[in-house]
């Protein structure tokens, strides 16, 4: 089956061809066109512009992909789009797109949850991954573990009370002058440094329910550049700033896969799967592999390009699901259920 | 056979013109983006009307705005994903609809329209025969020095916020929507000969509200991404 998968629930606007085969998804194409730098002067997404920006795109995107693929149309047995959630404006650009692309060249069409792209995004390097699996979503809008049964099913099991962690990066490196997004600036600056910098305390929930708290590590790490007069513009170079990146990538690696091994042994997990933009990170990576290997889980991690927002994951997720009744009627969600 | 789409409004516009005939449909969406759920069904319905399915259509004219941000979206982006499959695509102002629909049922030019711009804002252009005026914002209270005695025309929907600066109405349309519907019929029929644009780009007459309150940080924003392209 020949897939054109399409994404535009944020800040990047990707399509790609996927070809599923008996022995999982291959990716025969994929163009992504970042907003980074766009976005980029006001620290942090701009709905309106992120919807302006996918509308100028999802055409050239979307024909610059096929080419690629060396695919046209007519070789198509799918379209695939997220549906949701994200933001709606934003949403709605590749979404009416597809839907108009798919009924003129008379091909079947189903929308995708942006979550359970992500997940398929690991299918990529391990098509053949045991379920149950735990799976952490990590990005600048997301914080989630699930619990899968399959490809297609995902159960939360706790996620962020407030912030995401990907936010984490984000306000850091804006707070130290670094640029935008976060997330690879910070992690670059981290993998320079000698030693981390004291990592920070966890934080602790009165209710004892499992969760995870980003926005007290903002203003842990606000407290903790004030409190060296100069650290905010010494820049990249700076041994300061760069074991202070260490330090946060160290802690927000840490948090995050603490709670795995109570849930491992209770759902008696077979595999990890971590995905989303923050899966990017250097040091989850390390630090999931050793996990993983301690709990005796298979790991899934998606090779960068495919953790980031990227219509193959979609197109990878669009291949397993049963296609919608109603096609043409079915409308964009920013805040779609899994 | 040529598809007219204006998903602008709270109406959904849609034309079908194959030669002397057409087939058309007007619909009421609300706002936001109930246009998504509405729009490729009525195409298709329309286009069962027409006993004609999906390939026989040849081009696409889409009203690019000015109008609702993520409505207009919905209607360019359908345009934008049949012109993937092919067809040519063409754009046309919300202006140069209403100018079209008062043009068919015969009121004489020159005129001034005025379209809803929110915020206390009209969105105004002159017509006669083509556009006499750039497009424009106008704060609402500046409108009855701006227009200067010239007759103008508003939908019926920003009648009841105009009446107690400009007074009623001077063009009458007796069926606003069947008027609309005939315009966008005369539109496909005029862009058919017309050189084809790709993508096609939103007028939206109205910059983000980052623009306004970060001037300094949008300095690097694309004409296209600020107000979008005049007509």
């Amino acid at each position: 089956m020949l897939l054109l998968g399409l994404e535009s629930s944020c800040d990047d606007c990707s399509a790609a061809v996927v070809e599923e085969t008996p022995a999982g998804p291959l990716l025969r194409s994929m163009i992504r066109r970042s907003q980074d730098e766009l976005h980029g002067p006001y620290g942090g997404v701009v709905p309106e512009l992120a919807a302006r920006d996918h509308l100028l795109n999802l055409g050239g995107v979307t024909a610059e992909a096929l080419a690629q693929a060396g695919v046209q149309l007519k070789d198509l047995d799918r379209v695939a789009v997220t549906q949701g959630p994200g933001l709606v404006g934003s949403l709605l650009t590749t979404f009416s797109a597809s839907k108009a692309l798919a009924w003129r060249a008379g091909l079947p069409w189903v929308g995708v949850h942006h979550l359970l792209g992500h997940l398929n995004a690991a299918r990529f390097g391990a098509p053949d991954l045991e379920f149950p699996a735990l799976v952490i979503l990590v990005s600048g809008g997301h914080t989630h573990l699930y619990r899968a049964e399959s490809w297609t099913h995902l159960e939360l099991l706790q996620k962020t009370r407030d912030d995401a962690a990907g936010e984490a990066f984000d306000k850091t490196a804006r707070m130290l002058n670094l640029g935008y997004p976060g997330g690879p600036i910070v992690d670059r600056c981290a993998q320079r440094a000698e030693t981390a910098a004291k990592l920070f305390t966890p934080p602790k929930f009165r209710d004892g329910k499992p969760s995870w708290s980003f926005s007290g590590l903002k203003t842990a790490m606000k407290l903790r550049i004030a409190s060296d007069p100069g650290l905010d513009v010494a820049g990249p170079e700076d041994p300061r700033v760069q074991s202070l990146c260490r330090s946060l990538n160290e802690t927000v690696a840490s948090w995050l896969l603490k709670p795995l091994p109570d849930y491992a042994q209770a759902h008696r997990a077979r595999s990890l799967v971590i995905s989303g933009g923050v899966a990017c990170n250097s040091e989850l990576r390390s630090q999931a592999a050793k996990v993983a290997k301690r709990l005796g889980l298979r790991l899934a991690i998606p090779e960068p390009r495919l953790c980031t927002d990227n219509g193959a994951m979609i197109a990878s997720a669009g291949a397993l699901l049963p296609l919608p009744e109603s096609p043409w009627s079915t409308n964009a969600d920013s805040d779609l259920k899994l | 056979m040529i598809l007219g789409i204006d998903s602008t409004t709270e109406r959904l516009h849609l034309a079908l013109v194959a030669g002397d005939r057409a087939w058309t449909r007007g619909i009421p969406v609300g706002q936001g983006h109930s246009h998504s759920h509405a729009l490729l069904p009525a195409i298709s319905e329309l286009m069962a009307e027409a006993g004609a399915g999906p390939a026989r259509l040849t081009g696409v004219a889409a009203c690019v705005g000015p109008g609702g941000f993520t409505s207009l979206r919905i209607g360019v982006a359908t345009a934008e994903g049949l012109a993937l499959t092919g067809l040519p695509t063409w754009g046309f102002s919300a202006f140069e609809l209403r100018a079209k629909a008062l043009g068919e049922a015969g009121v004489p030019g020159p005129f001034w329209i005025l379209l809803d711009g929110q915020r206390q804002e009209a969105f105004v252009q002159k017509w006669g025969g083509a556009a006499l005026s750039e497009a424009e914002r106008r704060p609402m209270a500046s409108l009855p020095h701006h227009l200067g005695g010239l007759p103008w025309w508003a939908p019926q929907a920003f009648h009841s916020r105009l009446d107690p600066i400009l007074g009623p109405c001077p063009i009458k349309l007796p069926d606003e929507g069947d008027a609309t519907l005939r315009g966008l019929v005369a539109l496909c029929r005029e862009r058919v000969g017309q050189v084809p644009e790709s993508p096609l780009v939103p007028f939206y007459l109205r910059e983000t509200d980052a623009e306004v309150n970060f001037p300094a940080a949008s300095t690097h924003l694309s004409p296209a991404l600020r107000q979008g392209l005049a007509r």
